[in-house]
Protein backbone atom coordinates (compact mmCIF):
# COMPACT_ATOMS: atom_id res chain seq x y z
CA UNK A 1 0.00 0.00 0.00
CA UNK A 2 2.53 2.39 1.09
CA UNK A 3 4.72 1.69 -2.18
CA UNK A 4 1.50 1.87 -4.23
CA UNK A 5 1.25 5.56 -2.75
CA UNK A 6 4.58 6.34 -3.60
CA UNK A 7 4.28 4.99 -6.84
CA UNK A 8 1.36 7.87 -7.43
CA UNK A 9 2.79 10.85 -5.79
CA UNK A 10 6.07 10.15 -8.18
CA UNK A 11 3.53 9.81 -11.42
CA UNK A 12 1.57 13.10 -10.10
CA UNK A 13 4.90 15.12 -9.47
CA UNK A 14 5.82 14.25 -12.91
CA UNK A 15 3.06 15.12 -14.43
CA UNK A 16 3.14 18.75 -12.97
CA UNK A 17 6.22 18.92 -14.12
CA UNK A 18 6.11 17.54 -17.52
CA UNK A 19 3.13 20.38 -17.89
CA UNK A 20 5.25 23.56 -16.18
CA UNK A 21 8.01 22.15 -18.87
CA UNK A 22 5.53 22.96 -21.69
CA UNK A 23 4.09 26.24 -20.47
CA UNK A 24 7.64 27.45 -20.27
CA UNK A 25 8.55 25.96 -23.51
CA UNK A 26 5.29 27.13 -24.93
CA UNK A 27 5.50 30.62 -23.88
CA UNK A 28 8.96 30.47 -25.05
CA UNK A 29 7.53 29.86 -28.83
CA UNK A 30 4.54 32.60 -28.92
CA UNK A 31 3.26 35.74 -30.93
CA UNK A 32 0.78 38.29 -30.02
CA UNK A 33 -0.55 39.39 -33.37
CA UNK A 34 -2.77 42.89 -33.18
CA UNK A 35 -5.47 44.18 -34.42
CA UNK A 36 -6.77 47.52 -34.61
CA UNK A 37 -9.56 48.93 -35.99
CA UNK A 38 -11.99 52.09 -35.70
CA UNK A 39 -15.95 52.34 -36.80
CA UNK A 40 -18.23 55.03 -37.69
CA UNK A 41 -21.64 55.59 -37.04
CA UNK A 42 -22.94 57.18 -39.96
CA UNK A 43 -25.34 59.83 -39.45
CA UNK A 44 -28.96 58.42 -40.48
CA UNK A 45 -32.49 59.58 -39.52
CA UNK A 46 -36.07 57.75 -39.77
CA UNK A 47 -38.30 60.31 -40.82
CA UNK A 48 -41.66 58.64 -42.39
CA UNK A 49 -44.86 61.80 -42.41
CA UNK A 50 -47.85 62.98 -43.92
CA UNK A 51 -47.17 66.43 -46.52
CA UNK A 52 -49.17 68.02 -49.65
CA UNK A 53 -47.79 66.28 -52.26
CA UNK A 54 -47.05 63.37 -54.47
CA UNK A 55 -43.67 65.17 -54.83
CA UNK A 56 -43.24 65.45 -51.35
CA UNK A 57 -41.87 68.62 -49.42
CA UNK A 58 -41.04 69.43 -45.77
CA UNK A 59 -42.92 67.85 -43.04
CA UNK A 60 -45.89 70.40 -41.91
CA UNK A 61 -44.99 71.78 -38.13
CA UNK A 62 -48.48 73.60 -38.17
CA UNK A 63 -51.71 71.97 -39.64
CA UNK A 64 -51.63 72.60 -42.95
CA UNK A 65 -54.82 72.27 -45.07
CA UNK A 66 -55.05 69.35 -47.87
CA UNK A 67 -56.96 69.58 -51.08
CA UNK A 68 -60.57 69.16 -50.32
CA UNK A 69 -61.53 65.63 -50.89
CA UNK A 70 -63.24 64.50 -54.28
CA UNK A 71 -66.82 64.73 -54.11
CA UNK A 72 -68.91 62.48 -55.88
CA UNK A 73 -71.60 62.54 -57.10
CA UNK A 74 -71.25 66.38 -58.25
CA UNK A 75 -72.86 68.64 -55.77
CA UNK A 76 -74.37 65.62 -53.45
CA UNK A 77 -72.66 66.75 -50.24
CA UNK A 78 -71.89 69.76 -48.91
CA UNK A 79 -68.46 69.70 -47.63
CA UNK A 80 -65.16 67.77 -47.66
CA UNK A 81 -62.21 68.80 -45.24
CA UNK A 82 -58.29 67.74 -44.67
CA UNK A 83 -55.50 69.01 -43.06
CA UNK A 84 -52.13 67.42 -42.31
CA UNK A 85 -49.83 67.80 -39.21
CA UNK A 86 -46.56 65.80 -38.85
CA UNK A 87 -47.88 62.36 -38.98
CA UNK A 88 -51.60 63.29 -37.95
CA UNK A 89 -54.23 63.65 -41.05
CA UNK A 90 -57.39 65.11 -40.29
CA UNK A 91 -60.33 64.97 -42.21
CA UNK A 92 -64.15 65.70 -41.99
CA UNK A 93 -66.99 65.23 -44.74
CA UNK A 94 -70.80 65.63 -44.72
CA UNK A 95 -73.08 62.80 -46.35
CA UNK A 96 -76.36 63.64 -46.96
CA UNK A 97 -78.00 61.62 -49.90
CA UNK A 98 -77.53 57.85 -50.41
CA UNK A 99 -74.44 56.89 -52.14
CA UNK A 100 -72.62 60.15 -51.25
CA UNK A 101 -68.88 59.34 -51.54
CA UNK A 102 -65.96 61.48 -50.67
CA UNK A 103 -62.09 60.23 -51.85
CA UNK A 104 -59.63 62.06 -49.80
CA UNK A 105 -55.65 61.66 -51.42
CA UNK A 106 -53.43 60.89 -48.84
CA UNK A 107 -49.09 61.70 -49.55
CA UNK A 108 -46.93 59.89 -47.26
CA UNK A 109 -43.68 61.00 -47.37
CA UNK A 110 -40.25 59.28 -46.40
CA UNK A 111 -37.52 61.27 -45.54
CA UNK A 112 -35.53 59.06 -43.71
CA UNK A 113 -32.96 56.80 -44.55
CA UNK A 114 -34.14 53.45 -44.71
CA UNK A 115 -37.07 51.82 -46.61
CA UNK A 116 -40.13 52.03 -44.76
CA UNK A 117 -43.10 49.62 -45.55
CA UNK A 118 -46.72 49.61 -43.85
CA UNK A 119 -46.89 47.33 -40.95
CA UNK A 120 -50.20 47.51 -38.99
CA UNK A 121 -53.01 49.13 -40.15
CA UNK A 122 -56.44 49.88 -37.59
CA UNK A 123 -59.76 51.01 -38.85
CA UNK A 124 -61.88 51.09 -36.26
CA UNK A 125 -65.79 51.25 -36.70
CA UNK A 126 -67.30 54.21 -37.13
CA UNK A 127 -69.55 54.93 -34.18
CA UNK A 128 -72.07 58.20 -33.58
CA UNK A 129 -74.30 59.08 -30.38
CA UNK A 130 -77.75 59.47 -30.42
CA UNK A 131 -78.28 57.73 -33.64
CA UNK A 132 -81.94 57.04 -33.45
CA UNK A 133 -82.57 56.06 -37.41
CA UNK A 134 -79.09 53.73 -37.36
CA UNK A 135 -78.22 56.02 -40.13
CA UNK A 136 -74.68 55.42 -38.41
CA UNK A 137 -74.40 51.64 -40.28
CA UNK A 138 -75.00 53.14 -43.36
CA UNK A 139 -72.05 54.81 -42.83
CA UNK A 140 -68.49 52.88 -44.45
CA UNK A 141 -65.01 54.00 -44.75
CA UNK A 142 -61.67 52.55 -45.95
CA UNK A 143 -57.79 52.78 -46.80
CA UNK A 144 -57.46 51.57 -50.53
CA UNK A 145 -54.34 52.26 -52.68
CA UNK A 146 -56.46 53.24 -55.87
CA UNK A 147 -59.08 56.15 -55.43
CA UNK A 148 -61.82 53.92 -56.74
CA UNK A 149 -61.76 51.59 -52.97
CA UNK A 150 -60.89 48.40 -54.61
CA UNK A 151 -57.46 47.51 -53.54
CA UNK A 152 -57.34 47.50 -49.40
CA UNK A 153 -54.31 49.45 -48.10
CA UNK A 154 -52.17 46.71 -46.74
CA UNK A 155 -48.49 45.81 -45.19
CA UNK A 156 -47.38 45.24 -49.14
CA UNK A 157 -47.48 49.24 -49.37
CA UNK A 158 -44.07 50.50 -49.15
CA UNK A 159 -41.98 54.16 -49.21
CA UNK A 160 -38.90 53.91 -49.89
CA UNK A 161 -36.33 56.24 -48.85
CA UNK A 162 -36.44 59.74 -50.07
CA UNK A 163 -40.15 58.77 -52.03
CA UNK A 164 -43.33 59.99 -51.32
CA UNK A 165 -45.96 57.29 -51.32
CA UNK A 166 -49.93 57.86 -52.67
CA UNK A 167 -52.78 55.78 -50.63
CA UNK A 168 -56.64 56.81 -50.19
CA UNK A 169 -59.18 57.14 -48.34
CA UNK A 170 -62.61 56.48 -49.20
CA UNK A 171 -65.69 57.57 -46.95
CA UNK A 172 -69.25 57.05 -47.95
CA UNK A 173 -72.93 56.88 -47.41
CA UNK A 174 -74.47 53.40 -48.77
CA UNK A 175 -77.29 52.99 -51.58
CA UNK A 176 -79.40 52.09 -48.91
CA UNK A 177 -79.67 55.19 -46.52
CA UNK A 178 -83.14 56.31 -45.49
CA UNK A 179 -85.31 53.33 -46.70
CA UNK A 180 -87.20 53.06 -49.46
CA UNK A 181 -89.78 55.33 -47.95
CA UNK A 182 -87.33 57.90 -46.58
CA UNK A 183 -88.40 56.71 -42.97
CA UNK A 184 -84.67 56.46 -42.14
CA UNK A 185 -83.61 59.63 -43.05
CA UNK A 186 -81.97 61.88 -40.08
CA UNK A 187 -83.74 64.93 -39.07
CA UNK A 188 -81.37 66.57 -37.31
CA UNK A 189 -77.37 66.58 -38.80
CA UNK A 190 -75.77 63.21 -36.91
CA UNK A 191 -72.01 63.91 -36.68
CA UNK A 192 -69.57 60.25 -36.06
CA UNK A 193 -67.72 60.29 -32.75
CA UNK A 194 -64.25 60.64 -33.91
CA UNK A 195 -62.89 57.53 -36.45
CA UNK A 196 -59.35 57.14 -35.44
CA UNK A 197 -57.71 55.30 -37.97
CA UNK A 198 -53.72 54.43 -38.02
CA UNK A 199 -51.11 53.32 -40.20
CA UNK A 200 -48.35 52.07 -38.82
CA UNK A 201 -44.87 52.22 -41.07
CA UNK A 202 -41.77 49.98 -40.03
CA UNK A 203 -38.04 49.73 -41.40
CA UNK A 204 -38.23 46.82 -44.13
CA UNK A 205 -35.81 44.43 -43.74
CA UNK B 1 -1.15 12.62 -0.88
CA UNK B 2 -4.11 9.89 0.69
CA UNK B 3 -6.56 8.17 -1.68
CA UNK B 4 -9.27 10.12 0.50
CA UNK B 5 -7.60 13.76 -0.73
CA UNK B 6 -7.37 12.49 -4.30
CA UNK B 7 -10.79 11.62 -4.10
CA UNK B 8 -11.83 14.90 -2.59
CA UNK B 9 -10.14 17.07 -5.22
CA UNK B 10 -11.47 14.70 -8.27
CA UNK B 11 -15.36 15.42 -5.68
CA UNK B 12 -14.03 19.17 -6.30
CA UNK B 13 -13.49 18.95 -10.00
CA UNK B 14 -17.03 17.36 -10.37
CA UNK B 15 -18.15 20.52 -8.46
CA UNK B 16 -15.97 22.57 -10.91
CA UNK B 17 -17.38 20.41 -14.00
CA UNK B 18 -20.85 21.77 -12.15
CA UNK B 19 -20.40 25.22 -12.45
CA UNK B 20 -18.51 25.07 -15.83
CA UNK B 21 -22.17 23.84 -17.16
CA UNK B 22 -23.91 26.32 -15.23
CA UNK B 23 -21.44 29.40 -16.90
CA UNK B 24 -22.49 27.85 -20.01
CA UNK B 25 -26.02 28.26 -19.46
CA UNK B 26 -25.60 31.42 -18.31
CA UNK B 27 -23.59 32.85 -21.28
CA UNK B 28 -26.48 31.26 -23.81
CA UNK B 29 -28.81 33.05 -22.43
CA UNK B 30 -27.56 35.89 -21.98
CA UNK B 31 -26.98 35.86 -26.05
CA UNK B 32 -30.80 34.77 -26.47
CA UNK B 33 -31.47 37.72 -24.52
CA UNK B 34 -29.26 39.90 -26.86
CA UNK B 35 -30.64 38.38 -30.23
CA UNK B 36 -34.12 39.18 -29.08
CA UNK B 37 -33.23 42.38 -27.61
CA UNK B 38 -31.68 43.65 -31.30
CA UNK B 39 -35.05 42.37 -32.56
CA UNK B 40 -36.75 44.37 -30.36
CA UNK B 41 -34.88 47.61 -31.02
CA UNK B 42 -35.27 46.73 -35.17
CA UNK B 43 -39.10 46.74 -34.78
CA UNK B 44 -39.23 50.04 -32.38
CA UNK B 45 -37.69 51.63 -35.60
CA UNK B 46 -40.86 52.44 -36.54
CA UNK B 47 -43.64 55.35 -37.20
CA UNK B 48 -47.46 55.52 -36.38
CA UNK B 49 -49.54 57.70 -38.38
CA UNK B 50 -52.88 58.66 -37.39
CA UNK B 51 -55.49 59.92 -39.33
CA UNK B 52 -58.52 61.33 -37.43
CA UNK B 53 -61.98 61.87 -39.26
CA UNK B 54 -65.16 62.53 -38.27
CA UNK B 55 -68.52 62.14 -41.17
CA UNK B 56 -71.55 63.82 -40.98
CA UNK B 57 -75.31 62.67 -42.23
CA UNK B 58 -77.09 65.93 -43.03
CA UNK B 59 -80.25 66.07 -41.68
CA UNK B 60 -82.96 65.42 -44.71
CA UNK B 61 -86.17 64.47 -45.95
CA UNK B 62 -88.30 62.24 -48.50
CA UNK B 63 -91.40 63.83 -48.75
CA UNK B 64 -93.56 63.67 -51.66
CA UNK B 65 -97.55 64.35 -51.26
CA UNK B 66 -101.00 65.34 -52.83
CA UNK B 67 -102.02 68.76 -52.16
CA UNK B 68 -105.58 70.87 -53.42
CA UNK B 69 -103.06 73.86 -54.19
CA UNK B 70 -99.90 75.08 -55.44
CA UNK B 71 -96.95 75.08 -52.70
CA UNK B 72 -99.97 73.85 -50.38
CA UNK B 73 -99.66 71.11 -47.62
CA UNK B 74 -100.77 67.63 -47.90
CA UNK B 75 -104.18 66.75 -48.19
CA UNK B 76 -103.79 64.49 -44.90
CA UNK B 77 -105.17 60.92 -44.32
CA UNK B 78 -108.83 61.86 -44.05
CA UNK B 79 -109.07 63.75 -47.21
CA UNK B 80 -110.08 66.57 -49.15
CA UNK B 81 -112.85 66.63 -51.03
CA UNK B 82 -112.03 67.55 -55.20
CA UNK B 83 -115.13 68.64 -57.20
CA UNK B 84 -114.50 67.91 -61.12
CA UNK B 85 -115.05 70.00 -64.12
CA UNK B 86 -117.85 68.94 -66.10
CA UNK B 87 -117.92 69.18 -69.93
CA UNK B 88 -119.23 67.67 -73.15
CA UNK B 89 -116.18 68.05 -76.15
CA UNK B 90 -119.26 67.21 -77.91
CA UNK B 91 -120.96 70.36 -77.92
CA UNK B 92 -124.18 68.33 -76.10
CA UNK B 93 -125.69 69.43 -72.58
CA UNK B 94 -123.39 68.03 -70.39
CA UNK B 95 -124.77 64.99 -68.28
CA UNK B 96 -121.47 63.89 -66.64
CA UNK B 97 -121.08 64.28 -62.65
CA UNK B 98 -118.53 62.57 -60.41
CA UNK B 99 -116.80 63.13 -56.98
CA UNK B 100 -113.31 62.50 -55.78
CA UNK B 101 -111.77 62.27 -52.39
CA UNK B 102 -107.85 63.40 -52.55
CA UNK B 103 -105.16 62.07 -49.65
CA UNK B 104 -101.57 62.67 -48.95
CA UNK B 105 -100.79 60.21 -51.32
CA UNK B 106 -104.44 58.64 -52.80
CA UNK B 107 -106.76 60.07 -55.33
CA UNK B 108 -110.22 57.96 -55.51
CA UNK B 109 -112.77 59.23 -58.39
CA UNK B 110 -115.70 58.24 -58.91
CA UNK B 111 -118.27 59.97 -62.57
CA UNK B 112 -121.03 59.25 -64.36
CA UNK B 113 -121.03 59.86 -67.88
CA UNK B 114 -124.55 59.48 -70.23
CA UNK B 115 -123.94 61.51 -73.22
CA UNK B 116 -121.10 61.06 -75.70
CA UNK B 117 -118.52 63.26 -75.55
CA UNK B 118 -119.47 63.91 -71.60
CA UNK B 119 -115.74 64.70 -69.70
CA UNK B 120 -115.04 65.21 -66.57
CA UNK B 121 -111.51 66.78 -65.42
CA UNK B 122 -110.18 67.00 -61.28
CA UNK B 123 -106.82 68.78 -60.87
CA UNK B 124 -104.88 68.82 -57.74
CA UNK B 125 -101.09 68.81 -57.04
CA UNK B 126 -98.32 66.70 -56.61
CA UNK B 127 -95.23 68.37 -54.57
CA UNK B 128 -91.74 67.63 -53.40
CA UNK B 129 -91.15 69.27 -50.15
CA UNK B 130 -88.01 66.79 -49.48
CA UNK B 131 -84.62 67.42 -49.99
CA UNK B 132 -84.21 65.22 -53.08
CA UNK B 133 -84.71 65.85 -56.59
CA UNK B 134 -87.90 63.01 -57.34
CA UNK B 135 -88.42 61.60 -60.69
CA UNK B 136 -91.19 58.92 -61.92
CA UNK B 137 -89.87 55.91 -61.65
CA UNK B 138 -93.10 53.69 -62.57
CA UNK B 139 -96.53 54.21 -63.53
CA UNK B 140 -99.68 51.83 -63.64
CA UNK B 141 -102.36 52.87 -65.71
CA UNK B 142 -104.70 49.57 -65.83
CA UNK B 143 -107.21 49.47 -68.79
CA UNK B 144 -110.58 50.38 -68.27
CA UNK B 145 -112.79 47.12 -67.75
CA UNK B 146 -116.89 46.69 -66.70
CA UNK B 147 -119.22 45.11 -65.27
CA UNK B 148 -121.74 44.07 -67.34
CA UNK B 149 -124.47 46.01 -66.91
CA UNK B 150 -126.69 45.09 -70.22
CA UNK B 151 -126.45 45.40 -74.23
CA UNK B 152 -123.30 47.15 -75.53
CA UNK B 153 -121.95 47.22 -72.44
CA UNK B 154 -118.48 45.92 -73.78
CA UNK B 155 -118.84 48.41 -76.63
CA UNK B 156 -119.43 51.55 -74.19
CA UNK B 157 -116.48 50.20 -72.25
CA UNK B 158 -113.95 50.61 -74.58
CA UNK B 159 -114.89 54.42 -75.34
CA UNK B 160 -114.55 55.29 -71.75
CA UNK B 161 -111.13 56.99 -71.70
CA UNK B 162 -108.79 58.30 -68.44
CA UNK B 163 -105.45 59.86 -68.11
CA UNK B 164 -102.73 62.13 -66.03
CA UNK B 165 -101.75 65.03 -67.79
CA UNK B 166 -99.59 68.29 -67.00
CA UNK B 167 -102.27 70.39 -68.49
CA UNK B 168 -105.49 70.32 -68.79
CA UNK B 169 -105.46 70.38 -72.95
CA UNK B 170 -103.68 66.57 -72.65
CA UNK B 171 -100.50 68.32 -74.11
CA UNK B 172 -98.32 66.05 -71.38
CA UNK B 173 -99.00 63.03 -69.92
CA UNK B 174 -97.69 61.72 -66.71
CA UNK B 175 -94.88 59.58 -68.03
CA UNK B 176 -91.93 57.72 -66.39
CA UNK B 177 -88.98 59.64 -65.64
CA UNK B 178 -90.60 62.73 -65.61
CA UNK B 179 -88.84 64.72 -62.96
CA UNK B 180 -90.06 66.67 -59.64
CA UNK B 181 -87.21 68.54 -58.05
CA UNK B 182 -87.18 69.94 -54.26
CA UNK B 183 -89.73 72.00 -53.46
CA UNK B 184 -91.57 71.97 -56.70
CA UNK B 185 -95.48 71.16 -57.36
CA UNK B 186 -96.65 70.39 -60.60
CA UNK B 187 -100.15 70.60 -61.71
CA UNK B 188 -102.24 67.20 -62.40
CA UNK B 189 -105.27 66.82 -64.83
CA UNK B 190 -106.90 63.12 -64.22
CA UNK B 191 -109.36 63.76 -67.63
CA UNK B 192 -112.20 60.97 -68.06
CA UNK B 193 -114.49 61.21 -70.39
CA UNK B 194 -117.12 59.30 -72.86
CA UNK B 195 -115.91 59.26 -76.37
CA UNK B 196 -118.18 61.29 -79.07
CA UNK B 197 -117.38 58.52 -81.17
CA UNK B 198 -120.49 56.48 -79.60
CA UNK B 199 -122.68 55.93 -81.48
CA UNK B 200 -126.54 55.97 -81.20
CA UNK B 201 -126.90 52.10 -81.37
CA UNK B 202 -124.00 51.82 -79.22
CA UNK B 203 -125.80 53.40 -76.39
CA UNK B 204 -126.35 51.24 -73.22
CA UNK B 205 -129.41 49.91 -72.25
CA UNK B 206 -128.37 49.60 -68.87
CA UNK B 207 -125.64 51.32 -66.43
CA UNK B 208 -122.25 50.41 -66.92
CA UNK B 209 -120.52 50.86 -64.36
CA UNK B 210 -116.78 50.71 -64.66
CA UNK B 211 -114.24 48.69 -62.25
CA UNK B 212 -112.00 50.46 -59.77
CA UNK B 213 -109.32 52.05 -61.63
CA UNK B 214 -105.97 51.69 -59.52
CA UNK B 215 -103.67 54.12 -60.71
CA UNK B 216 -100.00 54.09 -59.08
CA UNK B 217 -97.14 56.64 -59.55
CA UNK B 218 -93.81 56.07 -58.03
CA UNK B 219 -91.85 58.75 -57.47
CA UNK B 220 -87.89 58.05 -57.05
CA UNK B 221 -84.71 59.91 -55.73
CA UNK B 222 -82.64 61.00 -58.82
Amino acid sequence: MTRQRGTVVAIIAALVVAVVSLGVAFAAFSTQLNINGTATVQASSWDVFFTTASTGGSKPESSTNMPSGTISPSGSTSNATASILATTFTWSASFKAPNDKVVYTIYVKNGGDYNAKVSNITTPAITCTGDTKSACTHLHYGLYTDSAGTNELDNTFTVNAGNTGTFYLVAYLDNTYGGNDGSGLVSSNLTTNNIPATVTFEQTN
Amino acid sequence: LTFNSIRFILIIGGFNMERHRGGTFIIAITLVISVIGIGIAFAAFSTQLNINGAATVESSSWNIYFTTSNNGTAAGTSGVSVTPTATNTGGYTVTSSGTGTLKTASFTWNGSFKTPGDKLQYSFYVCNKGSYNAKINNTITPSVSCTKGGENETTVCGKINYGLYYEAAKTNAVSKNDTLTANQCRQIFVIAELETTLGQASLPDANVTVNPVNISITYQQY
